[in-house]
C-alpha cells in the first residue's frame, strides 16, 4: 500500500503566498542600492514570483486539489480555511490561473517599458502587491476577506495608473480612478453592512443560510444586494461604473492598462459570481438581480461599443472595448436561470471567455505597450504602415483584434460562441440579439486598427528603433496562448464547468 | 470510406502554407505562386482519392460540448471542394503572372492559402460548429485581399463594407445553427453533429417545430446565406469587393466563396425542406436573378459586369434549391458546378483585358478578337454558357432551373406562375448582357482604345484550361454527372435524382421558356443602349431604395450616434461621470423596488407630533434657501440652519447624545467650510441653465430615490427586537454601568474595537506629521 501524502491545508493558498513573498522580496532587493535600481533582476525576480505562483495554480487546478473527488458530489471538496473566510475550490484555481498568467505577461512586458522609470522596485512590487489582492478575492469566502482584498487590488492600481508621475494623463487617470473608486468602496461597504444588519453573518456560507431560512429584512437585504453589485461593477468596469475605465487605460502606462483590464476585471467577475450565484442564488426575490444584470449587460456592451467608433486613441479604443467585454461576460450572470444544468453552462462561458480574454487583451495592450516604447504616437493614424515595420508584432495584434471580436482566429471565437449557446438556450433571445448586434459594431473599430497596421500608407518614414526582447517575448506567448485557445478549448471549458459546478450545483 | 488522415491533411496543407508563405516569398520571390498552385493540386489530389467514399470521421474536440473535428465526404462537399482546389490550381498559376511586380506578396499568398484551406474546411465539415468556424474565416481572407490595394479609399470602404455585411451575416448563421442545435438536443442526438442531423431530418425539424425554432432557424440561415452569396438586398458588398485584384476577384467573388452561402442552403435543404422553405429561399433567388441581371446590363466596367452577374446567376442558384421539387436540387447542383467554370474563365479573361487594353471600361473596349485571338475563343465558350445558349453547358442547368420553375407553378397554380414568368424575364437580361460581354471582342473597335499586346502564356493558360472544361461538360455532360454532380444532387435532395442534361427533342413548358429566352435576347441586343438608357432612368428614380443607401444611411446614424454617445456621456469631466453614476444608481434602485412583491409602507403622518413636523419643515425651508442663496457663506450657513434642525429633531426623538455628535459636527464642517470658501473666488460666472436644471432634476431623483429607500427599509414598528437589540438593553446597565447603549457598546462591549480605531487614528495622525515635515524635501531619484 503506498502512503499518500498530502500537503497541509494552508498550502492552498500557496500562489497567493508566493506573490506576497516576491513582493517584499523586490523591496528587498532594492534595498542594496535604492538609487540604482536594476531592471533586468527587477523584472527576473517578478517574473519567476509570478511563475511560481502560476505554477502553484496550475499544479493545483490539475491536481484536483479543493475540487470534488471521484467518490464527491459535484458541488463538494473545497478547502475552506481560517474559518472558512478563504476558500480554495475549483473556480479560485480556475481564476488564479488567468490572473497569475497576466502578472507573469505584464512583469515581461514591463521590463522595456520601464527603462527610464525612477521607481522600478516599487512598481513591481505594487503589482505584485495587487496580484496578491486578486488570488485573495478569487479565494474570498466572507465579505471581510472579500473587502479587504478588492481593497488590496484597488489602492496598488490607483498607484499604478499614476505612476507615471510626469505625464499628466496618468496623473488624471490615476485621480479619477481613485475618486470614483473611492466612492464605489464606500457604496460597497456600505452593502455589506447592510447584508450583515439583514443576516446577522458576514460570512458566504452563513449569509445563504441565513437567505434560505428566510430574513426579517428583505428591504435592507435588497438595497445592500444592489450596492455590493455597484461596488462587483466599479471592480469589472460595467456600466454605469464604467467611467474611470477609459481614462485610466488611456493614461495609465501600457502595461498596467493591461493588468487592470484584464487580471482585476477577472477578479471582479469571480466575486461577482461567487456572491451572487453562491450567496444570493436564491434570493432573487428580495431583489431581482438577474434582471438588473441583464440591463447592465446590454446598456454596458452598447454603450461602450457605440463610444468606441468614433475614438481616435487606439488605447482608448480598447478601454472601450474592454467595457463592452464585460458586458458580455455579464450575460452569464444575466442568463442565470436557476436551474443547475443551464447555470453551469452559462457560468462555464463567462469563465471561459475570462480565460480568453486573460491573454488576448492582455497581448492587446501589450502591443499599445512597443508602440509607446517605439513613440509612434497615440492614435489610429499614428499607426499606418505598422506592419511593414514590425510584421511579427503587427500579426499578434492582428490576432488579438480579430479574437476579441469573436472571429475564429483566436480562442474569442469560442468563448463568445458559448456566451451566445448559453443565451439561446437559456430563452434570452433579448441578451443573445444584443450580443450579435454589438459583435457587429465592435467589428468596425477592430478593423480599423487592423487596416491601419497593414492597409494604411505610413504617414512619414517611423524607425521602430530596436526591438525589445521581453515586451516581444510577452506579445507572442499572448499570442500563442490566443491561437492554441482554439483547439484547446475543450480543454479550458471543462475545467470552467467543474468550476462553475461547484459554485452553481 | 472517408479517410480521417486524408481530410485533415488537405484542410491542414493550406494553413501550413500559409503559415509559412511570407517566409517561402522571401526565399522564393515571386516564384510562391508556383508553390501555392503546387499545394491546390496535392489538395485536389488528395480529394479525387475519396470520390466514391462516403462517410463521416470525427475527432473529439471539445468533448463536453459533443463539439468534434467532424468531416464528411459526400459528392455534394466533395463536388465543391474539388472545384475550390482545382480552380485554386489556376488561380495561383495565374496569379503568379498577373500579380508581377506587386507589394507584399507574401501576405497576398498567405491569405489566399488560408482562404483555399478554410472553403475546404466549409466544404467537408460535418460539425455545425466547424461549418461555421471555417466560414467566418473565409469572411476574415475576403478582408484581407479586397483590401490588398492600400492606395484606395474605395478599397477600404469596400474590404469593410464585405466585412460586416459577410460577418454578421455569420452571425445569423451562428444563432440558426444554435437553434438546430436546440432541436437536435431535445431529440438526443449531438448538438453539433450535421451528419447525424441531416440522417435524422425528419425528428429534428419536427422537435424545432415543436419548440417554435423552425421558422426562425430557416429565416436566419436564409439571411445568412443572402449575406454571403450576395442575395437582395444584401449583394451590395460584391460589386465593392471586385477593387481586389482579378485572380481574388475569380477565386473568392466568383467560383468559391460566395458559393459558400448556396452550398450551406444546399446542405440544410434536406432539414428545412417544405413550403416555407420555397416561399422564402425560391422567391429570395428569383428577385436576386433579376435584379443582378437588370444591374449587369447598366455595368460600365466589365468587372463590374461580371460581379452583378454572379449576383444573378447565385440567385439562380438559390431558387434552384428553394424549389421543392427534384429538379430545384439537380439545378442547383449543377450550376454550381458550371457556373463557377464559365465565370472563374470570364474573371480571368476580364483580368487580361484590363491587363493588356489598360482599361477595364466597356464603353472604351471593342474588337478585342484581333489583338487577343485565343482569349476571344475562350470568351466564346464562357460567354455562351453563361447566357445559357445551347449546346453549352450553362444552357442544361439553366433548363433544369425551368422546368423546376415551371412544375412548382403547375403544382401550386396561381401566384406561383410568377416563378417562371420571373426565370424569363431575369434570363432574357442575362442573354443581353453575356452578348455585351462578347461585344468587348467582336464589336467596333472604338478610337480612343490604345495598342493592346498579346497575353502571356501564364495568363492564359488558367482561362484556357477552364475553357477546355466547359467544352467538355458542353459536349459530354454524362461523364460529370456521372461522377459527381448526379451524386452530388442527391445530398441536397429528399427524393430520387436524376439529372438529364441534353438538347431537348420534345416541345414542352420549360423548352418554351428557353426559346422565348434565347429569341427576345438576341432580338433585343441590337437595342442594347436604349434598353440600358431606360433601365439608367428607372435606376435613378429608385435612389431611395438602394441597399447601398441604406448602409450608408445606417453607417452615418451609427457615427452621429456614437459622437453623441461620446459627447453627452464620455466627455472626460468628472462631474458628468457623477451625473451619470448617480442617476443610474437611482434608476436600479427605483427599478428595483418597483419590482419588489412587498408595497410601499405609508408614513405614519397623523401620528407624528407637530414640533417634528415644524422643525422638518424649517429643515425643508433652509435646504430649498441653499440652492437660491446668492454667495457662497450665506449657503453655508443656511446649510448650518438646516444641520441644527436635524439635531434638534434627534432631541425630540429623545437621541440626545446623537443631537450632541451632530451639533459637534455641524460647527466643525461649517469652520472648514468657512476657511476653504476663503480660498476660492467669491464668483465662478454665470450658471449655463440647462446645466442647472440637469443637476436640479438629479438632486430631485437621488432625494427622491433616498426618500422612497427609508420608507422601504425602515422597520414597521411592530415586532419585537432582535435577540441582539434584547441582549443590549437587558445588559447595558448590570454589565457595563451605564443607561446610554449605544456609549456602553463603544467603551465596554466592544472596546477592543474602539481602542483600535483610536490606535489608526493616532497612525494616521502620525502618518500626516511625517508628510508635512517631509514636504519640502522633493524627489529623492
Amino acid at each position: 500500500m503506498t502512503e499518500v501524502t498530502t500537503l497541509p491545508d494552508w498550502t492552498a493558498i500557496a500562489p497567493a503566498l508566493a506573490l506576497l513573498g516576491t513582493a517584499f522580496v523586490l523591496l528587498l532587493a532594492d534595498m542594496i542600492d535604492p538609487d540604482d535600481s536594476n531592471g533586468t533582476a527587477l523584472t527576473g525576480i517578478s517574473v519567476t514570483g509570478g511563475l511560481v505562483a502560476l505554477g502553484f495554480a496550475l499544479w493545483y487546478l490539475l491536481a484536483g486539489t479543493g475540487q470534488p473527488g471521484a467518490s464527491q458530489e459535484p458541488t463538494e471538496g473545497a478547502i475552506e480555511l481560517f474559518g472558512d473566510a478563504l476558500v480554495v475550490d475549483g473556480m479560485s484555481l480556475f481564476f488564479s490561473v488567468i490572473i497569475t498568467s497576466v502578472v507573469v505577461l505584464v512583469a515581461l512586458a514591463s521590463h522595456e517599458y520601464l527603462r527610464e522609470h525612477p521607481y522600478q522596485a516599487e512598481y513591481y512590487s505594487l503589482v505584485l502587491l495587487a496580484s496578491t489582492g486578486m488570488v485573495m478575492v478569487t479565494a474570498a469566502n466572507s465579505f471581510v476577506t472579500a473587502f479587504i482584498s478588492i481593497e488590496l487590488v484597488s489602492l496598488p492600481s490607483y498607484a499604478l495608473v499614476a505612476s507615471l508621475k510626469t505625464n499628466e494623463g496618468s496623473v488624471e487617470g490615476g485621480l479619477k480612478y481613485f475618486l470614483i473608486g473611492a466612492l464605489s468602496s464606500a457604496i460597497f461597504a456600505y452593502g455589506i453592512a447592510l447584508v450583515y444588519v439583514a443576516t446577522g453573518s458576514l460570512q458566504f456560507g452563513a449569509v445563504e443560510i441565513a437567505i434560505a431560512d428566510g430574513v426579517g429584512f428583505d428591504s435592507l437585504l435588497g438595497l445592500g444586494m444592489l450596492m455590493i453589485l455597484g461596488g462587483i461593477a466599479f471592480k469589472i468596469a460595467a456600466v454605469p461604473f464604467h467611467f474611470w475605465a477609459p481614462d485610466a487605460y488611456e493614461g495609465a502606462p501600457a502595461p498596467i492598462s493591461a493588468f487592470i483590464s484584464s487580471a482585476s476585471k477577472a477578479a471582479g467577475f469571480v466575486l461577482g459570481f461567487r456572491v451572487f450565484v453562491d450567496v444570493f442564488g436564491t434570493a432573487t426575490g428580495v431583489f431581482d438581480w438577474v434582471d438588473a444584470f441583464l440591463i447592465l449587460s446590454i446598456v454596458t456592451m452598447t454603450i461602450a461599443n457605440f463610444t468606441a467608433l468614433k475614438q481616435d486613441n487606439v488605447k482608448r479604443i480598447l478601454a472601450y472595448s474592454s467595457v463592452a467585454h464585460a458586458g458580455y461576460i455579464l450575460i452569464a450572470l444575466a442568463a442565470f436561470t436557476g436551474s443547475v444544468e443551464g447555470e453551469i453552462s452559462i457560468l462555464g462561458a463567462g469563465m471561459a471567455h475570462l480565460f480568453v480574454y486573460g491573454f488576448m487583451n492582455t497581448g492587446a495592450f501589450l502591443f499599445i505597450a512597443l508602440a509607446e516604447y517605439w513613440d509612434v504616437g497615440r492614435t489610429v493614424e499614428d499607426y499606418h504602415g505598422l506592419g511593414n515595420r514590425a510584421p511579427f508584432a503587427c500579426a499578434a495584434m492582428t490576432v488579438f483584434l480579430f479574437s476579441l471580436a469573436g472571429l475564429p482566429i483566436g480562442g474569442g471565437f469560442f468563448s463568445k460562441f458559448y456566451l451566445l449557446f448559453a443565451t439561446v438556450t437559456g430563452g434570452q433571445e433579448l441578451l443573445g440579439a444584443a450580443l450579435i448586434i454589438n459583435s457587429v459594431v465592435s467589428l468596425f473599430y477592430y478593423t480599423r486598427i487592423v487596416r491601419a497596421i497593414w492597409i494604411e500608407e505610413p504617414g512619414e518614414d517611423l524607425e521602430p528603433g530596436e526591438y525589445p526582447t521581453g515586451l516581444y517575448a510577452a506579445i507572442a506567448v499572448a499570442a500563442l496562448a490566443t491561437i492554441l485557445l482554439i483547439p484547446a478549448f475543450g480543454f479550458v471549458i471543462e475545467y470552467a464547468e467543474i468550476a462553475a459546478r461547484m459554485i452553481g450545483g | 470510406m472517408a479517410d480521417l488522415f486524408v481530410l485533415a491533411l488537405a484542410i491542414a496543407l493550406p494553413f501550413l502554407a500559409a503559415v509559412f508563405a511570407p517566409l517561402l516569398y522571401r526565399l522564393l520571390g515571386e516564384t510562391v505562386g508556383y508553390v501555392g498552385a503546387v499545394v491546390a493540386a496535392v489538395c485536389f489530389a488528395l480529394l479525387l482519392t475519396q470520390v466514391g467514399a462516403e462517410g463521416t470521421v470525427s475527432t473529439p474536440w471539445i468533448p463536453s460540448m459533443d463539439v468534434a473535428f467532424r468531416f464528411t465526404v459526400d459528392a455534394f462537399g466533395l463536388l465543391f471542394a474539388l472545384l475550390a482546389s482545382g480552380i485554386g490550381i489556376l488561380i495561383f498559376a495565374y496569379a503568379r503572372e498577373y500579380m508581377h511586380g506587386k507589394p507584399d506578396l507574401g501576405r497576398f499568398y498567405m491569405a489566399l492559402l488560408a482562404f483555399m484551406g478554410s472553403i475546404l474546411g466549409v466544404a467537408l465539415a460535418a460539425d455545425l460548429v466547424a461549418l461555421f468556424l471555417f466560414w467566418e474565416l473565409t469572411s476574415v481572407c475576403s478582408f484581407v485581399l479586397i483590401g490588398y490595394y492600400t492606395d484606395d479609399a474605395e478599397s477600404r470602404y469596400s474590404a469593410r463594407m464585405a466585412m460586416v455585411i459577410t460577418v454578421g451575416g455569420g452571425l445569423c448563421l451562428l444563432v440558426g445553427i444554435l437553434l438546430i442545435a436546440v432541436g437536435a438536443e431535445s431529440v438526443g442526438l449531438a448538438p453539433f453533429d450535421l451528419a447525424a442531423i441531416l440522417a435524422n431530418r425528419g425528428a429534428v425539424a419536427d422537435a424545432m417545430r415543436a419548440q417554435g425554432v423552425f421558422l426562425p432557424a430557416l429565416a436566419l440561415v436564409a439571411v445568412a446565406a443572402a449575406a454571403k452569396s450576395a442575395q437582395v438586398p444584401l449583394y451590395v458588398w460584391l460589386p465593392g469587393a471586385m477593387v481586389a485584384p482579378t485572380p481574388v476577384s475569380a477565386f473568392l467573388h466568383s467560383a468559391t466563396m460566395v458559393k459558400v452561402g448556396v452550398y450551406a442552403l444546399g446542405r440544410l435543404r434536406p432539414l428545412f425542406h417544405g413550403p416555407e422553405w420555397m416561399a422564402l429561399v425560391a422567391t429570395l433567388g428569383m428577385v436576386t436573378m433579376t435584379v443582378g441581371a437588370l444591374l449587369a446590363v447598366l455595368a460600365t466596367d466589365i468587372k463590374e459586369l461580371l460581379a452583378y452577374s454572379t449576383a444573378s446567376h447565385l440567385g439562380l442558384m438559390v431558387a434552384a434549391f428553394g424549389f421543392e421539387s427534384h429538379y430545384g436540387a439537380e439545378a442547383g447542383a449543377f450550376h454550381l458546378f458550371n457556373h463557377a467554370l464559365f465565370k472563374a474563365t470570364l474573371f480571368l479573361v476580364a483580368g487580361i483585358v484590363a491587363h493588356e487594353a489598360g482599361t477595364r471600361a466597356i464603353d472604351d473596349l471593342g474588337g478585342l478578337r484581333e489583338d487577343l485571338p485565343i482569349t476571344a475563343g475562350i470568351t466564346v465558350l464562357a460567354a455562351l454558357s453563361m447566357a445559357g445558349i445551347p449546346p453549352f453547358n450553362g444552357f442544361y442547368s439553366k433548363e433544369i432551373l425551368f422546368e423546376a420553375a415551371w412544375e412548382a407553378a403547375v403544382h401550386g397554380g396561381g401566384l406561383l406562375w410568377l416563378y417562371p414568368a420571373t426565370a424569363v424575364f431575369a434570363s432574357v437580361f442575362t442573354v443581353l448582357y453575356s452578348l455585351r460581354f462578347l461585344w468587348l471582342f467582336f464589336g467596333p473597335r472604338p478610337d480612343g482604345l490604345g495598342p493592346v499586346h498579346r497575353a502571356p502564356l501564364g495568363l492564359l493558360a488558367p482561362p484556357a484550361v477552364l475553357a477546355v472544361a466547359v467544352a467538355a461538360v458542353s459536349v459530354v455532360p454524362g461523364v460529370a454527372i456521372d461522377l459527381l454532380v448526379d451524386d452530388a444532387a442527391s445530398a441536397t435532395a429528399v427524393s430520387h435524382v436524376e439529372i438529364h442534361a441534353g438538347i431537348p427533342t420534345s416541345l414542352s413548358g420549360p423548352v418554351v421558356m428557353s426559346a422565348i429566352t434565347i429569341a427576345v435576347g438576341v432580338a433585343a441586343f441590337p437595342f442594347y443602349d436604349r434598353i440600358r438608357a431606360s433601365l439608367e432612368r428607372v435606376r435613378a428614380a429608385t435612389t431611395l431604395v438602394h441597399p447601398t443607401v441604406g448602409y450608408d444611411a445606417l453607417l452615418s446614424a451609427t457615427d452621429r450616434a456614437s459622437g453623441l454617445v461620446g459627447r453627452s456621456v464620455h466627455n472626460g469631466l468628472i462631474r458628468t461621470y457623477v451625473w451619470w453614476v448617480l442617476l443610474s444608481a437611482c434608476v436600479l434602485t427605483v427599478a428595483g423596488y418597483a419590482t419588489a412583491t412587498t408595497g410601499l409602507p405609508t408614513p405614519a403622518v397623523a401620528e407624528t407630533p407637530v414640533a417634528l413636523v415644524l422643525v422638518l419643515a424649517v429643515a425643508v425651508v433652509a435646504a430649498v434657501a441653499v440652492t437660491t442663496a446668492d454667495s457662497h457663506v450665506t449657503g453655508v450657513l443656511t446649510l448650518g440652519i438646516l444641520g441644527f434642525m436635524v439635531a434638534i429633531f434627534y432631541i425630540l426623538a429623545s437621541g440626545a447624545d446623537l443631537a450632541l455628535t451632530q451639533l459637534v459636527v455641524e460647527t466643525l464642517l461649517l469652520l472648514i467650510f468657512l476657511l476653504v470658501l476663503e480660498e476660492l473666488p467669491a464668483y465662478y460666472g454665470e450658471i449655463d441653465l440647462l446645466r442647472a436644471a440637469r443637476d436640479g432634476a438629479l438632486s430631485v431623483a437621488v432625494g427622491a430615490t433616498a426618500f422612497v429607500s427609508v420608507l422601504y427599509a425602515a422597520p414597521d414598528g411592530a415586532g419585537a427586537p432582535t435577540p441582539t437589540a434584547s441582549f443590549f438593553t437587558n445588559n447595558a446597565i448590570p454589565e457595563g454601568g451605564g443607561a446610554n447603549i449605544v456609549n456602553v457598546i463603544l467603551t465596554d462591549f466592544r472596546a477592543f474595537d474602539t481602542l483600535g480605531e483610536s490606535i489608526v487614528i493616532v497612525l494616521a495622525a502620525l502618518s500626516v506629521l511625517v508628510l508635512l515635515t517631509m514636504r519640502d524635501r522633493g524627489e529623492t531619484q
